[in-house]
């Protein structure tokens, strides 16, 4: 649909006029920049786009940077030792519990805590295996999440 | 390439009696830069579904780490404390690291080309207009939409409707940032596309659910009025050099490349398509007939004013017809 200005502009240029007029507060401005531009053929941009990414992420996994699972071994060059997923050492405080890490490894950290707490707090069947992940309990139980499980662990830390 | 005489008075504001031979494209141009787009699309929907499927059933890689929000999410919490946000791997920080680095070079080509829930969008968008077509009363209610989305109320409400993308990116990146946790989350439809297995009725599937509604009528709802990982993109898409240029000298002012623009840019009123809103999907220029009229170009500033391509005389004053109404 075209705006009432085009309209008009339109029925003015379509005029039988011998010269283009430029309407009255109307400048005319041709495809001219203070830039320098060159044409990228589009099959070489797209392509260049595909591969920018490919090549990242490829680079990324060889340098063993890429961890999409728990049951991958979280090689986090970012994390602390101990903060990796399953396998790792065990949480020394609530604040180190991490999705990543068994039920087990939380009951072995923190002795008094039983592993049908955690899972009742997690909203698990009681039979559910220790060697199961908190991340995954808590996707599974919609009960509570990890910060609020810390913050558990630290009330029972406290008493 | 075949050269045909246009008369440009068709367009709007040319002259009538200005004739400019404009080289004209082969029509199966357009197709082939569509289909490269549709194929890349498929191709990354059927890694992220196969990733989803076998999450669900064997409990095996998060497809949700596959997802670059949350590397931007988390990377506040990264830097400071050097843990990772729940829910982020560091698949999400190369992730989203990668997305910067696309950014800066070709814009909003991830959401265009790669982007899963972009692709549902399109799909389901498609799919509404194949079937509004073939029912009278929904049809005609499309219409009335797509009629109005040209009156002046429209666009500006679409205009504020815009700037949530920031909101939803402030709250996303900020929340994140102090709370420790994703909040965005509850909210993500990505997520609730994730987890559609589970049927779990969530903000997030509330969300989801109206996003594909909306894209019954609407292109890329999502994409346009909340997605904060476009306007991530769009900050850094800012600086990049590369974006599509529009030749007016080589412009038919067909209104093909607007009509084709699922962001409803206004392309044919601009030189160069440096919109924040812009998903570089390259739509517009498989649209466009002219050889010349729009391409993908590297602009690097320079102090002297310069054409960026040589005219005749005529072009000129096509080029000046056309331009006016900017």
């Amino acid at each position: 649909m075209r705006s009432p200005l085009r309209a008009s502009l339109r029925d003015a240029t379509t005029a039988p006029v011998p010269e283009l007029a430029i309407p009255r507060g109307r400048r005319a401005v041709p495809t001219q920049t203070r830039m320098y531009t060159r044409r990228i053929p589009v099959a070489m941009y797209v392509a260049a786009l595909l591969l920018l990414p490919t090549l990242m992420v490829a680079g990324f996994m060889s340098a063993g940077l890429w961890a999409n699972a728990e049951t991958s071994a979280t090689a986090q060059a970012f994390t602390p030792p101990g903060e990796t997923g399953a396998g790792a050492e065990a949480p020394a405080a609530p604040a180190d519990v991490k999705g990543s890490m068994t039920v087990q490894q939380v009951v072995d950290a923190f002795p008094p805590i039983t592993a049908a707490q955690i899972l009742g707090k997690l909203g698990a069947q009681l039979n559910t295996p220790t060697s199961s992940q908190l991340k995954t309990l808590v996707e599974k139980g919609n009960s509570i999440d990890i910060p609020a499980l810390r913050t558990w662990l630290q009330e029972q830390g406290a008493r | 390439m075949t050269m045909q005489e246009e008369r440009t008075g068709s367009s709007p504001g040319a002259a009538a009696d200005v004739r400019v031979r404009v080289p004209r494209r082969q029509k199966s141009w357009g197709s082939k830069v569509r289909w490269a787009r549709h194929a890349v699309q498929g191709v990354l929907v059927a890694v992220v579904g196969w990733q989803a499927v076998g999450y669900v059933t064997s409990g095996g890689e998060s497809a949700e780490a596959w997802c670059p929000l949350g590397g931007f999410e988390g990377a506040w919490t990264m830097l400071t404390t050097g843990r990772t946000v729940a829910h982020v791997h560091t698949s999400s920080l190369v992730l989203a690291g990668t997305v910067l680095v696309l950014a800066l070079v070709g814009r909003g080509f991830f959401c265009g080309w790669l982007c899963p829930l972009g692709t549902l969008q399109e799909m389901v968008h498609k799919a509404g207009r194949a079937v509004t077509n073939r029912v009278p009363p929904l049809r005609r209610l499309r219409r009335r939409l797509e009629r109005g989305a040209g009156l002046e109320r429209w666009r500006r409400i679409d205009g504020v409707l815009r700037c949530g993308r920031w909101l939803v990116m402030a709250w996303a990146i900020i929340g994140a940032a102090v709370t420790g946790t994703m909040v965005f989350r509850v909210a993500d439809p990505w997520i609730a596309l994730l987890m559609v297995a589970q049927f779990e009725i969530s903000l997030a599937f509330v969300v989801l659910v109206a996003t594909i509604v909306l894209a019954l009528f609407i292109q890329r709802p999502f994409c346009r009025y909340a997605c904060p990982l476009g306007a991530v993109q769009s900050l850094a898409g800012k600086l990049s050099p590369i974006a599509v240029q529009r030749d007016a000298s080589a412009c038919l002012g067909c209104d093909l490349c607007n009509q084709a623009c699922p962001m409803a840019i206004p392309v044919n009123n601009r030189t160069r398509v440096t919109d924040t809103s812009c998903n570089g999907c390259l739509e517009c220029l498989a649209a466009c007939p002219s050889q010349n009229g729009l391409a993908v170009t590297l602009a690097i500033p320079t102090l002297r004013a310069r054409r960026s391509a040589p005219a005749t005389e005529p072009d000129l004053q096509a080029a000046t017809a056309s331009e006016i109404m900017r």
